[in-house]
């Protein structure tokens, strides 16, 4: 069994990273009854015996003592980290495992990236190989981060990079929110577009969201809970966005139903690499599936259902109902639609009481009305986990490599265009040492050559499967 | 003279379990056609193949239990546990943590380590008979069977091919069974497999089991080194709950195996196939013959692959780890030359 560590950056990493470990205990605590410390909690958690002062404490087997994330908290402005650490998830913080300062990085790429950077440098790595140390054996780093900032963006890419020098052995996957169209960060394109350069070069996997999408599945799910149809009520506790407790209308911060969101989409990824079923698929098999090129490694993702009805007896049809969502563009949680894009590789993560005849089912019905790249015409990747989510029965997660991502990357580059041309706010970069006008010129031409690539592939939608020549063997 | 078992993966693990599970079951069950001393000369056969007996008289399965990762290991090992009846050695297991991840390159390095356990089960016999277990649930299947194939071609002496679907469909329309899980498939599977490792009658006696199972069935059915493919069917097939109302007769069982045989030769257009063997184990009756369908099989696992290769598609997965596209290409040309002997038949 392995460990994973989540290295969380700036206000929206923190934020999230706040939201998926409460997630994670509640989903663990409903699973392990006994309090054992067993190898799944372990992937997430250590177990501490708190008497033990400094670095000691670690019990590998056994009861439950105290559990400790497998966390890097980082942010270069002390407010959201001090909300955490004063909040209901305080213990589960090593002070270790925290790196602060005071003054932020002002929204500006090169500050996160050039100034921080090589002022933090050390301490981070000293951080991250503390915590890597406390793994038997180290398989993931999850990022999370936003791209329009100025910490997530330029301080989380930095890191990309160095874990990829420090730790090359283990993958890096990251969860990155995109500025939404109506950002209220004048100079994201700039972030995004530098932090883009960075993603595909040094991530393994790259998992794109925005707000505006979060926001959408967000109002669906109100409007289902209001409406108050016939017959149907909501199971508490189910909504895909639900914290702690039962339903609730208005959130205690803004963000957090939409952070819970992610929070889900990060433990049903790793759900079947740390829980039992009968068709596993660990984190490197989804590396090893969906990325077929080193940097087509961005994959659209979805979660269903939203919400479980309270029908203890849930007929295929629901069943069905899930699958079809899970590729329809209200679900997907960046502004994309698979459905009339090309897929290069598609994922299904099962969970629950599902087997594999509904997969295979699904899989028939739902292929006609998808367009699979002419070399991967059976690109599917399918997992069977045995434990559902906290308040389901079961749920999909599906991820995408598809070229609907081109969009989002097209209309970023255009804003970056559109604020480029005039060179405006651009001097607040420049005056950052290390930064020159070629590090804009190289991010925009990376970002160009990917979207190259992906038209490339477009190109070759509705074209007929060619002959292949056959290598011919003299016998 | 005993059998032992390796287990790969997930997929060996699961299927391992049910195979030693309806072993058991079924030499301890007391429905059957046979004598009482029939029936104590079967079940000490095969405890005696299957099974090495412990202290407190709990049959341990002469097993190793191989996986890159812990989970379904576990999860097997304590399954036997809980069954009270059966269970695996201690020591029976070879396992790392991180898993293969998918990908076929990961496994070479481990073979040193793995030699000593399975050198270390006793009674171990001269002939390998490798299960292979065909259905899509994985993108890069086509790059992973090509080298499995060539490699298992190379160091086998036979090759007993299963394909998913098929029993898939035996659960659907035979067995009746909505909602199929893979414990389904997989207890079909044992069911094939536990026929085919049974204590047979030897041509001499009817009290005497053929003490070299797998020789037998080699000679029979591999004649020639190029021809190692098998496949196997089974009958009868019924849920549990048809079977109490069901009758049947062994003339009845063998007529509609051999209809079997004929409806396939028809597929491949009148050819005969090269050997089949049938057998006859106290409970059910098999049809063993040569995979008249190697040559389209191993086609279909061609197209798959040029299509990937074409483009290199997930080649740097692979090269990352040591296997180069050469290496594919070996593969590749083996298999072909496969193809082009089971064509020529």
């Amino acid at each position: 069994m392995t460990q994973s560590v989540v290295v969380q950056v700036g206000q929206c990493g923190n934020q999230i990273g706040c939201c998926f470990w409460d997630l994670a205990l509640r989903e663990h605590a409903a699973v392990n009854q006994k309090g054992i410390y067993d190898e799944a909690i372990s992937s997430f958690f250590r177990n501490v015996d708190t008497r033990v002062v400094g670095d000691g404490g670690s019990i590998s087997k056994g009861k439950i003592c105290s559990l400790k994330a497998r966390a890097v908290l980082i942010d270069m402005e002390e407010g959201v980290v001090n909300e955490i650490l004063q909040g209901p998830l305080r213990d589960v913080f090593d002070t270790n495992q925290l790196i602060t300062d005071i003054s932020g990085s002002g929204n500006n790429w090169a500050v996160g990236h050039k100034v921080f950077g090589s002022l933090y440098r050390d301490q981070i790595l000293e951080k991250l190989r503390k915590t890597a140390e406390h793994c038997d054996c180290l398989q993931c780093f999850f990022i999370i981060h936003s791209m329009g900032g100025g910490t997530g963006s330029g301080l989380g890419t930095f890191l990309l990079k160095m874990l990829e020098d420090e730790f090359p052995e283990v993958y890096r996957f990251v969860t990155s929110i995109y500025p939404s169209d109506e950002d209220d960060v004048i100079t994201s394109p700039y972030n995004s577009i530098l932090a883009m350069k960075e993603l595909n070069e040094h991530a393994d996997c790259v998992l794109p969201i925005d707000n505006q999408s979060l926001f959408d599945i967000i109002s669906k799910i109100d409007l289902m809970v209001n409406s108050g149809k016939l017959g149907t009520t909501v199971k508490p506790k189910s909504l895909v966005t639900s914290s702690s407790g039962a339903l609730k209308k208005c959130y205690k911060k803004p963000f957090d139903a939409m952070n819970n969101i992610v929070a889900n989409l990060l433990l049903s990824l790793t759900s079947s690499a740390r829980f039992e079923g009968s068709l596993n698929m660990d984190l490197n098999e989804i590396s090893m599936n969906l990325v077929p090129f080193p940097q087509l490694h961005y994959l659209v993702s979805s979660l269903t259902p939203l919400y479980t009805l309270a029908d203890v007896n849930v007929p295929p049809r629901r069943l069905d109902q899930m699958f079809s969502d899970a590729f329809s563009k209200d679900h997907q949680l960046l502004r994309a639609d698979p459905k009339h894009s090309l897929y290069l590789a598609c994922a299904l993560m099962v969970r629950g009481s599902v087997q594999i005849s509904d997969l295979r089912r699904n899989i028939e019905r739902l292929k006609p009305s998808l367009q699979f790249v002419s070399w991967n015409q059976e690109g599917w990747k399918t997992s069977l986990c045995s434990i559902p989510p906290v308040g389901h029965s079961h749920s999909l997660l599906a991820l995408a490599n598809n070229t609907c991502v081109k969009p989002t990357f097209v209309e970023l580059k255009e804003r970056f265009m559109r604020l480029y041309k005039k060179k405006a706010h651009l001097h607040h970069y420049l005056q950052v040492e290390g930064m020159e006008e070629s590090c804009f010129t190289e991010a925009v031409s990376s970002l160009s050559a990917l979207i190259q690539e992906y038209n490339q592939l477009d190109a070759t939608k509705n074209m007929p499967v060619q002959d292949l020549p056959r290598l011919s063997i003299a016998v | 003279m005993s059998i032992v078992t390796v287990q790969l993966g997930q997929c060996g693990n699961q299927i391992g379990f049910e195979v030693f599970d309806a072993l058991l079951r079924d030499s301890h069950s007391s429905q059957g056609l046979c004598s009482k001393r029939e029936n104590e000369a079967y079940q000490t056969s095969c405890k005696e193949r299957f099974f090495s007996e412990e202290e407190n008289g709990v049959p341990i399965a002469r097993a190793v239990l191989v996986d890159m990762e812990p989970k379904v290991i576990n999860q097997t090992l304590s399954k036997a546990a809980q069954s009270g009846q059966w269970k695996y050695g201690q020591h029976a297991c070879f396992c790392q943590k991180q898993g293969s991840g998918n990908n076929w390159a990961y496994g070479p390095r481990w073979a040193d380590h793995l030699r000593p356990g399975i050198r270390d089960q006793p009674g171990q016999c001269g002939e390998t008979l490798s299960l292979l277990n065909i259905q899509k649930l994985v993108i890069v299947q086509n790059y992973n069977s090509i080298l499995t194939l060539s490699h298992l071609y190379r160091s086998s002496d036979a090759l007993l091919v299963h394909e998913n679907d098929a029993v898939h469909k035996i659960c659907a329309k035979l067995m009746n069974i909505k909602q199929i899980s893979f414990s389904d498939i997989n207890q079909v599977l044992a069911h094939q497999l536990g026929s085919v490792f049974q204590p047979t009658y030897s041509a001499e006696s009817s009290f005497h089991y053929r003490q070299n199972p797998l020789g037998d069935l080699m000679e029979h059915l591999v004649p020639h080194p190029e021809f190692k493919m098998l496949s196997v069917r089974n009958i009868p097939h019924m849920s549990e709950n048809s079977l109490a109302y069901s009758t049947f007769t062994w003339a009845g069982l063998l007529k509609h195996l051999r209809q079997m045989l004929i409806s396939n030769a028809k597929m491949e257009e009148g050819k005969e196939n090269s050997g089949w063997a049938g057998w006859l184990t106290p409970k059910t009756c098999l049809l063993f013959k040569s995979y008249s369908f190697a040559g389209p099989f191993l086609f279909c696992n061609f197209w798959g692959f040029f299509c990937l290769f074409s483009t290199r598609a997930y080649i740097h997965q692979y090269t990352k780890f040591g296997i180069e596209e050469e290496d594919f290409l070996d593969g590749f040309t083996l298999l072909e030359q496969v193809i082009a002997s089971y064509c020529n038949l």
